[in-house]
Formats: structure tokens, sequence, C-alpha cells
């Protein structure tokens, strides 16, 4: 799954390049998280995206679209090649996520939407009866300042959406400068766990202890909120931990270059220790 | 397979030319209709709330569509057993949302909800989450236009139409009474797309010989050449026959249309018809004027240059009576008849 992961950020390198440019800094934090997703707990076809089983993801940050893309790339949802069309005209794959694409469920990116619409998928998977499907939902920390987020987290918990993960990217940022210096919120688990869901924190950068803990939160009674302690712009040198990652044009090769060699050596082909990763 | 705009359109189109065309034979200029002529509708003695039809005809049709109701502690709906029933709180957002995904999933949903909280606070959820992708999510909205009454401009909703008819692909329902509520809400909840379906809150006229809706189809309830009166809702309507009857009384023939879908679509055929059959348009609606239906109707008749009188709402009202914020508005028989008057005598 490293190696997926190293993929993943490969693209959203290349999508950069323009002619619009991307939000790399918000793609790049969730890369480990949609990994984990998609190669290991998502109960997903990448020959029938519609198959009404499914587990559903649902990207309320849906700026970090590249990142989504990219993943669906190397799940097979789309051809690598079309990576390369990013924001090309006659491209499906637009700056925020295009329900065009094989896999992206929802057009989101007017923030504050993914967890009300994720309520609804969780409640009609529970419908079905037997064993659930999941829904998995990711926002940002700096879309937790829309307050529709918390009319939607007091809804799960007293509908009893016990498969509904909402997993937070909390790479600290947002547009302008620090989520905290912004709009200096309660801590991020403290907000989740005084809506009353089930909360755990875990580093979102480390795959093996994701998959560990996305397992458990889809098993477990209650929605469970994953707040993931991620670094904005992982993996991309100069620019990670910084605001000014948020939205990056790479338009030349010596730019793109310089962003690959920060990335360091390319990930040897081993498999995450202990963890599966679904062919 | 769902109807395409532009057949929906012709439909329309046919639909009122056809009834323009079968009562300019038999309705002479002015004065009261010739006997044997179709029946004008007429208001019953008795009231009743197209919301209260509302809340009793759900529970049946909610069940045999397979409808998720969603509710935001409206009291307007009575949970059944066999109903999915939600009532997920004082949460417009979350509950349009909720349907939205509900309905990703393959469950048509309805969201109940003030229609003063829903179409305003929860645009943007109606806009991006329902309207774009054409999802079968019905939203109900009561206390429609100025039957808050007394509960205020906080509870007033007069900006709902034009709001709703912004929409791409959004249907935009105004039943004219009780009955017409039932039908349009059970044909709302077959379409194959969007609908807002405004409701009011406390009674409402209900009129004998007014024909079955059909979601889209503009009414021609009364026939007359000069001045089209084209109303929607209750109290517009039962205003709108009786100043035709007034219009007779001073020569005027009065066509009276019924538009209880008032979306760019349906009101804009409307529109395009009476521009040719009639030499002024009127339209009312307990709306501001501003985006509502009277403008789709005349949007489309813009071409033609039919004068255009528009009586609806202005501004912002105050907390009083339904009645009298009506007669304050200038919505009721005597005032509408003297501006009518004064429009086509200038």
């Amino acid at each position: 799954m490293e190696v997926r992961a190293r993929a993943v950020r490969e693209h959203i390198v290349d999508m950069c390049s323009g002619p619009e440019g991307g939000h790399l800094g918000g793609s790049m934090s969730a890369v480990e998280i949609l990994v984990a997703l998609f190669f290991h707990t998502m109960n997903i076809d990448s020959d029938d995206p519609e198959w009404k089983q499914r587990d559903v993801f649902v990207l309320s940050k849906g700026h970090a679209a590249m990142a989504l893309y990219a993943t669906l790339a190397e799940r097979d949802f789309i051809g690598r090649e079309e990576v390369g069309t990013f924001c090309r005209p006659g491209s499906r794959l637009a700056t925020h996520g295009n329900v065009a694409v094989p896999g992206v469920e929802f057009a989101t990116g007017s923030l504050g939407h993914g967890l009300a619409l994720a309520n609804g998928t969780s409640w009609a998977q529970r419908q079905a009866g037997g064993s659930p499907a999941n829904t998995f939902v990711l926002l940002g920390d700096g879309e937790l300042q829309e307050g529709t987020v918390w009319e939607a987290a007091q809804v799960s918990r007293a509908v009893g959406a016990d498969n509904l993960v909402a997993v937070i990217d909390v790479n600290d940022f947002q547009q302008t400068g620090a989520v905290r210096e912004v709009s200096d919120g309660a801590p991020v688990a403290d907000r989740w766990a005084g809506f009353g869901w089930r909360t755990v924190e875990v580093d979102g950068h480390d795959l093996a202890a994701l998959c560990a803990v996305l397992d458990e939160a889809a098993r477990t009674k209650g929605p469970t909120a994953v707040v993931c302690r991620t670094v904005k712009g992982k993996g991309v040198g100069a620019l990670a931990g910084r605001a000014a990652s948020h939205f990056v044009l790479l338009d030349t090769e010596r730019k793109r270059a310089r962003v690959r060699a920060s990335m360091g050596p390319a990930v040897p082909p081993a498999a995450t220790k202990g963890v599966p990763e679904h062919a | 397979m769902p109807e395409t705009e532009s057949t929906l359109s012709e439909t329309v189109s046919e639909t009122a030319s056809a009834v323009l065309e079968a009562d300019r034979a038999a309705v002479p200029e002015a004065g009261p209709a010739a006997d044997g002529g179709p029946p004008w509708p007429v208001v019953e003695p008795e009231r009743v709330s197209t919301r209260a039809a509302f809340t009793d005809a759900l529970p049946e049709l909610a069940v045999r569509h397979n409808v998720l109701v969603v509710d935001t502690d409206t009291g307007s709906i009575k949970a059944t057993p066999g109903m999915d029933y939600l009532n997920v709180g004082i949460a417009e957002n979350a509950a349009i949302g909720f349907a939205a995904g509900a309905e990703h999933c393959g469950r048509r949903a309805l969201v109940c909800t003030f229609a003063a909280f829903s179409v305003s606070r929860a645009f943007e959820f109606i806009k991006l989450d329902v309207a774009y992708p054409r999802r079968r999510v019905c939203i109900v909205g009561t206390h429609g236009g100025a039957s808050g009454g007394w509960l205020g401009p906080t509870h007033h909703a007069t900006e709902d139409l034009a709001l709703m008819n912004a929409l791409p692909n959004m249907r935009v329902v105004v039943p004219a009474d009780a009955r017409q509520a039932v039908s349009l809400l059970e044909q709302c909840l077959e379409y194959d797309g969007p609908t807002y379906l405004r409701l009011g809150r406390k009674a409402s006229p209900v009129f004998a010989g007014l024909p079955e809706p059909e979601l889209g189809v503009p009414q021609v309830v009364r026939a007359g050449r000069d001045i089209a009166l084209v109303a929607t809702g209750p109290e517009m309507l039962a205003t709108a026959l009786e100043v035709a009857r007034g219009l007779a009384d001073a020569g005027y023939g009065a066509q009276v249309v019924n538009v209880h879908t008032v979306d760019p679509e349906s009101a804009g055929a409307v529109g395009r018809v009476i521009a040719a059959e009639c030499r002024w348009m009127v339209t009312l609606e307990e709306a501001w004027t501003s985006g509502g239906m009277g403008a789709q109707v005349a949007a489309a008749a813009g071409a033609r240059g039919i004068p255009w009188l528009p009586i609806g709402v202005t501004g912002f009202l105050p907390p009083d009576g339904h009645g009298s914020l009506l007669e304050a508005s200038g919505l009721t028989t005597e005032s509408v008849l003297r501006h009518v008057l004064e429009f086509v005598t200038c």
C-alpha cells in the first residue's frame, strides 16, 4: 500500500501541472486515508461502481478530488492515463468531485454537505437488512467551521448510524492560514465526542494504524469519528505543513521535478506489514 | 420514461391551446357565460386546509409509493406503522441532505418543512444535492405565502416561488385547493425528479367544478378573450374568479387560468398561449412578484408584447391575520378589480 500511496502522490503532482493547478495540500494530506479505505477497508467493485451492496465513500472535502481521482485510477475505477487530463478540455476530472467519474458518488466542494448525505446513504444501507454496508465520509478540519456539519452530526447519533464512519483529515490548515489562527475551535476530537460520537485518534499517514482503526470503526456500534492527524502537503518537501500548499500550480517541469525530488526515493514494493490489500 | 422538457412544454401548449380554442367559440366577447358552456369553478361554502389534506393523505401514499418521509419537527405528519418516517428535528439542511443521500441509494424521499425554513435556509442543499442531480425528492413547504399570518415575517414564505423557480430541474407546485393538493402530492411522488410542493396553513377555499390537475399543465377554468387572469393558489384563484365576474359586469371577457405548476417550463407555456389569445394579462400570486409565477408567464409572453399587470406581494409583511395581510397587500377582490380596470382603461 505504500507503493499505492506513492503512486497517488505522483498522480497528484502531475495533475497540478495545469492548466489550472490544484489543491495540492489538502489532497496530499488525505492520501493514506484514501489508500487505506480503497485498498483495504471498503468493499467495492471497480467493475460495478454502483453495486448495490457496496460501501459508499463520500468526499465531503471535495477540493481533495485530485487525491480521489488518483486513488480511483490506482484502484482501476478509471484508467491511469485519464489522470493526465485533469482540468483539460473535455476531461471528466474537474477541480471538485465530478459525478461523471465512476466512484465519485456526489458533487461536493461546497463544504459541509457530505455528512448530511452520508446520513442518508448509511440509512438506506441499514434498510437493506442483514449486515449493512458502511458509509465513509471524509471531512477536513477547516470544513468543521461549517455549521451544517454539526447539524448532521447530531442527526447521525439520533438515528443510530452504526454503519457510518466520519474520517477527519486534521491537517491544521485552511486556505488563508492555520485553522487555529483563523478560527480557534475546540479540539477536533472533543467536538465529535461532545456530539456523542465514538471518537478515535490516529496518525493519518500510518497505513497499518489507519487500516486497523478503520476496520474497527466500521464494526462498532454508533457513528464513529476517526480523527486523523495529518500534514498538509505531506510528502512535498518545501510545501509540507504550510498554508501555501493549499492551491498550487506546477506549470514547469522544473517545479515538478523539484517536488518529485522532495518526495524521496520510490517505495520498495513491499506490502504493509500484516495488512492484506484487497485485490 | 419521463417526458422530456420539450414534449412536456408542447403538451402544455397544446392542452391550453385546445381549451382556449374550444372556449373561443362558446364564449361571447363580454358578459356572463352563455348557458351550456363548461361549468366554471365556484367556491364551496366549506374551507379546507391544503396542509391538512396533505397530512391526511400522506400515510397511505407514502406506503404505496415506498417513500422515505423526513420530517423537521413540523407536526404536519401522522406517522403510521409501515411508513418509513424519520423526524430529524429542527435541521433543514440535514434533512435535505439525508433525503438526497437515501435517494442516491435508490429510495424516493419526501422532506416535510415549513416553507419559510426549507427554501431559503436550505437553498444550497436543495440546489446542489437535489436539483443538480435531479433526485426524486419532494420538498413540502407548509405555511406558504402569508398563511403564517400572526406568526410573523419569520414564518411567512413569500420568496419561495422565486427561489425554487430559479433552479433548473425543479417542478414548483402550488395546488389550488385541498383536493388538488392530494392529487398533486401523489403526482410529485411519482415524478422522476425533484419537486417543491407549496401548501398553506389554515383552511382555504375549495372549488366545485375544478378539473383534476395534471402536473405541469395549467388549467383554463373560465373562458374570456379580453383579459387573462392567471392565478396561483387557493386564495388567488378565488379572487380571480370573483374579479372575472366583476369584469364581466364592466363589459370585459375575463379568462381565468389556474397555474398549479408555476415553474418556468409550465407557467411559461401558458404565457405564450395567453399572449396569442388575450389583450391584457394579469397575474395573481401570494408571493414576491420578482421571479414568481407571474414572472415566468410574462417572460414567455413578453415577445408578443402583451401588456402585463403583476399582482403579488412586494415587500416584507408584518404579523397579522392571513386575511388582513392579503387585504393589505392588495390581493383581495375589490382591490384587484380596481387595479385591473385602471390597467385596461389607462
